[in-house]
């Protein structure tokens, strides 16, 4: 009897020296625990897959970004982007760590709502606000983002019926360098259009500036396209003081910052390409404080960071569901979760990794989700070591966006946990089950079995 | 009949015949070292029992996906019948 | 003394890295200075011609690509360290700069010196960065756009004059005559490097190369200029011939004090025709692939730079000679398959100790 463990029996060609474009890099790695518990335990109580978040994590981060620009700026607030992660679990902790919310629909708004932020501290975003939530908002005194002249229309017949002038911020976008360029937003700077539009608001009587927001884009990995940013919307607001004699109270700078998430088409891993949250801070804060601002009217400075305040604090553990080898030869695995709840994989390059390694050869995979749609690729290439049907993989870091764009396509959405502070385990979302999705549905009477 | 695979001890494998070179486990090594020195298909999940502690299920499961391998990149004749998973 | 230098990149294909020619300079100068010396060869391919040739590296590690970030090359070349304490790094590829420049504090530790510009530095020899160069460090360069939106190439008549050098932001430049053949190389550059591109007026005129070490306060340590005589189909050189202008002297060691330049580079310039000015055309963070050159020029700058690495007080070289020449050849060297094996099973290849005589 041998005194080695048992490995699977592997060959691999060398094709082009391929095999080893990985050098002999101690490129193992796998992932037994996260915040001392096991992912093992986790699956056999909750089943696979399984989304799960660490409040420790997520806390972490939430102190490091406010850190960075509490450090350089003397008033920062946060606004918590509703749709990066919608469980209430992980917005209580946002909120408890002081940031507001940041909505884009009336759905959004009423989840804070329900969460208990008070509407004065939700910032209220987007193309669409139907007129009953636009109501609301203006009469609640939440921060509302006009973002067209037809919503500027609307807000001013709002507030001749409040029969009161109505603070209001106006989204702005602009060319800031990075592509593709999110235009379609708010009112043109470039061109003009931004300040007729405040122009137009002054002159209307109606409403009042309070704010200019804007949201470069996201997955952003230039810090200085928030400069550039900063600076323009310093310089309109100093111009709009000096034209209407009226300070304008914030400036938003949005969401936006690059997670250490590593892109598809990005050569480095993102742990080393993604520019630290300083240097964004440092971006920004240098060009608010160099405007020229009077230092009693230096403007409060919102942020509605989403990706890179979530995206690390989540992981996703699958199992294996096959081993097969392509037509070609080359080597994939089925795993339980697909591209309907891990929505990022078309864009991230996420780490996959074993939880535990059982040795034997690491060879490029292709990592299926269980969909029966050919674009169901979790990673088109990843080295792995040999697996067993049932073996345990992290997939990471996925705690931003997939929860709220995940469906139930071919199949259902699976339980969502959270790793308290203290390493106690609460389900923050069970597993789906059929009745959740029928129960909206209504089948008429006609095609009913009697 | 497998006068042109040099194996050596690490894995390393070269075809002498076709000049392609291979990298195998220590278990795939064990397993073409035996059919290099005459083993039939048949006895291979048994080498792997013997040497280790598994179960004959996931050696002949093991072993026929090894041999179906080797045929893919013709290093096996393709007639070579794989073992039957029990 | 006994000196043991790590070099990087031993690919010496048709478009070689430099790291051959930095290594076989280093054993020239340890060999002039009676310094014993020992050369850990770190490749990124089992099949890098360098791995297998004799006299090159003594010791051949394969590495994990860069693209695999700097913490695994880090724990790779500790482990390395372990089996043979480096004292100096030579990285050669642009590739490879910012995970080296991250982990240098790390390798300091182990006692591995480097020699390499910062953070900031990289950044503004970057292509995108030229205009910042122009404007606030003054360099001369050609006119340039940087393109993140298609939709701009149309305005372009504003600024520039065609024809113009549209290139990648890494690598790739192709001449435009028209707005419609920039419209196509954006497209053809955008897909392949990545976002942005940038667009530079072209000047007519002839291109020197001149390899360089700067000292990191500014001062250049020693220079060897080169006018290509011979090209790939790729545009690499060939062959070369030094040559000794003052004006190119005074304009690299200019462009050197600007940027306080630490390290190797090479920098293109592009002396124009019409007027004879120089025009900076591109840096390159490492030497060129024609750096043993510098040797034949007695200004053998890879072995500078280990002394700077080192900390050694140097006195800075002259400008090289005029009129020393290169020619490159290929050829096919017959290599072992135990070689082959043992890096391809082991990432490691071990050659035999040096006969004395060798030395
Ligand atoms: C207006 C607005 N703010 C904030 C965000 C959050 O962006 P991120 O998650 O990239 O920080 C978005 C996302 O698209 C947005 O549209």
């Amino acid at each position: 009897m041998s005194h080695m463990p048992y490995v699977k029996p592997t060959i691999i060609q060398h094709i082009n020296s391929l095999a080893n474009k990985h050098g002999r890099g101690p490129s193992r790695h796998s992932l037994e625990r996260i915040d001392g518990v096991s992912l093992t335990e986790l699956l056999e109580r909750f089943g696979s897959p399984l989304f799960v978040f660490s409040e420790r994590r997520l806390r972490q981060r939430v102190r490091e970004v406010r850190r960075a620009f509490d450090l350089r700026y003397p008033k920062v607030q946060f606004a918590w982007s509703y749709k990066t992660n919608y469980l209430d679990a992980i917005c209580m902790v946002m909120h408890d760590e002081g940031a507001w919310a940041e909505v884009v629909s009336e759905v959004e708004y009423e989840l804070a709502l329900r969460n208990g932020v008070p509407p004065t501290q939700i910032l209220f975003n987007g193309p669409y606000k139907p007129l009953p939530a636009l109501k609301n908002a203006l009469a609640d005194g939440s921060k509302v983002h006009l973002d067209h002249y037809d919503e500027l229309y609307a807000a001013e017949q709002i507030a001749r019926e409040l029969g009161r002038k109505v603070p209001v911020t106006l989204r702005l976008n602009m060319d800031t360098g990075v592509h593709p360029r999110w235009d379609r937003f708010g009112f043109n700077l470039d061109n003009g259009e931004a300040l007729s539009a405040i122009r137009r608001l002054h002159a209307g009587g109606h409403l009042e500036l309070e704010g200019l927001h804007c949201h470069v884009g996201t997955f952003i990995l230039d810090p200085q396209a928030y400069g550039r940013a900063a600076a323009r919307l310093a310089q309109l607001a100093i111009d709009v003081r000096r034209e209407t004699g009226v300070p304008v109270r914030t400036l938003d700078l949005g969401g936006g910052f690059a997670s250490r998430a590593t892109l598809h088409a990005q050569y480095a891993p993102g742990t080393d390409s993604t520019p630290p949250v300083d240097d964004y801070a440092e971006a920004i804060a240098d060009a608010l404080l160099s405007a020229g601002f009077p230092p009693d009217e230096l403007p409060t400075l919102l942020l509605e960071t989403g990706r890179s305040m979530v995206d690390e604090s989540g992981s996703l553990i699958t199992r294996v569901v096959a081993n097969k080898r392509l037509a070609n030869g080359a080597r994939s695995v089925v795993i339980d979760a697909g591209v309907n709840v891990l929505f990022t994989s078309f864009w991230y390059r996420h780490d996959v990794l074993p939880v535990v390694d059982r040795g034997g050869m690491l060879e490029d995979t292709v990592v299926y989700g269980p969909l029966c749609m050919n674009i169901d690729v979790v990673r088109p290439s990843v080295l792995l070591p040999p697996l067993e049907i049932g073996d345990a993989l992290v997939v990471r870091p996925v705690g931003a966006y997939n929860v709220t764009q995940s469906m139930q396509f071919i199949r259902l959405r699976p339980a969502m946990i959270m790793i308290g502070r203290d390493g106690e385990v609460d389900l923050i979302r069970r597993a789906e089950e059929l009745d959740d999705v029928k129960r909206a549905e209504h089948l008429p009477a006609r095609f009913r079995k009697s | 009949m497998f006068d042109n695979l040099a194996l050596s001890d690490n894995g390393f494998l070269f075809d002498t015949r076709t000049g392609s070179t291979y990298s195998l486990s220590s278990t795939g090594t064990l397993l073409l070292r035996s059919l290099i020195a005459g083993a039939a298909p048949d006895g291979l999940p048994a080498v792997l029992v013997d040497e280790f502690e598994l179960d004959g299920r996931t050696a002949a499961q093991d072993v026929e996906q090894f041999l179906l391998r080797l045929r893919d990149l013709r290093l096996v004749a393709s007639d070579t019948p794989p073992t039957e998973a029990v | 003394m006994s000196l043991t230098i790590a070099v990087t990149g031993l690919n010496a294909t048709d478009n070689p890295a430099p790291g051959v020619p930095v290594i076989r300079s280093i054993r020239a100068g340890c060999a002039a200075a009676n310094t014993d010396c020992h050369i850990v060869g770190l490749a990124y391919d089992v099949l890098d011609p360098g791995n297998y040739m004799a006299d090159v590296a003594d010791d051949v590690y394969l590495m994990p690509f860069p693209s695999q970030g700097a913490d695994v090359l880090l724990t790779r070349l500790e482990a390395i360290c372990t089996q043979r304490p480096i004292d100096v790094l030579i990285p050669c590829l642009d590739s490879e700069l910012s995970a080296y420049l991250r982990i240098q504090d790390a390798l300091r530790d182990l006692g591995v010196h480097l020699l390499l510009p910062d953070e900031a530095q990289l950044k503004l020899r970057s292509k995108a960065s030229f205009d910042v160069l122009a404007e606030r460090l003054g360099i001369p360069v050609p006119k340039s756009v940087v393109l993140t939106d298609p939709a701009k190439i149309d305005t372009l008549r504003e600024t520039l004059d065609f024809p113009v050098m549209v290139k990648g932001q890494f690598y790739d430049a192709y001449l435009a005559h028209t707005p419609l053949d920039v419209r196509m190389c954006f497209d053809r550059l955008a897909s392949k490097w990545g976002l942005p591109v940038i667009v530079q007026q072209f000047v007519p005129g002839t291109e020197f190369d001149v390899a360089c070490v700067g000292d990191g306060q500014g001062g250049v340590m020693g220079q060897v200029a080169m006018r290509k005589m011979q090209l790939t189909d790729k545009g690499k050189a060939w062959g070369g011939v030094t040559v000794c202008d003052p004006a190119l002297d005074a304009f690299v060691a200019d462009t050197v004090a600007r940027l306080k330049w630490r390290g190797p580079c090479e920098i293109e310039v592009m002396k124009a025709h019409d007027d004879g000015g120089l025009y900076l055309i591109e840096i390159n963070p490492r030497f060129p692939a024609w750096i043993y050159l510098s040797v034949g020029a007695g200004r053998n700058l890879p072995w500078l730079t280990v002394q700077l690495a080192l900390g050694h007080t140097v006195e800075p070289l002259p400008p090289a000679p005029a009129g020393v020449l290169f020619l490159r050849n290929s050829v096919d060297q017959i290599c072992l398959m135990d070689d082959f094996q043992s890096l391809t099973t082991t990432g490691e290849l071990h050659k035999p100790a040096r006969p004395e005589v060798l030395r």
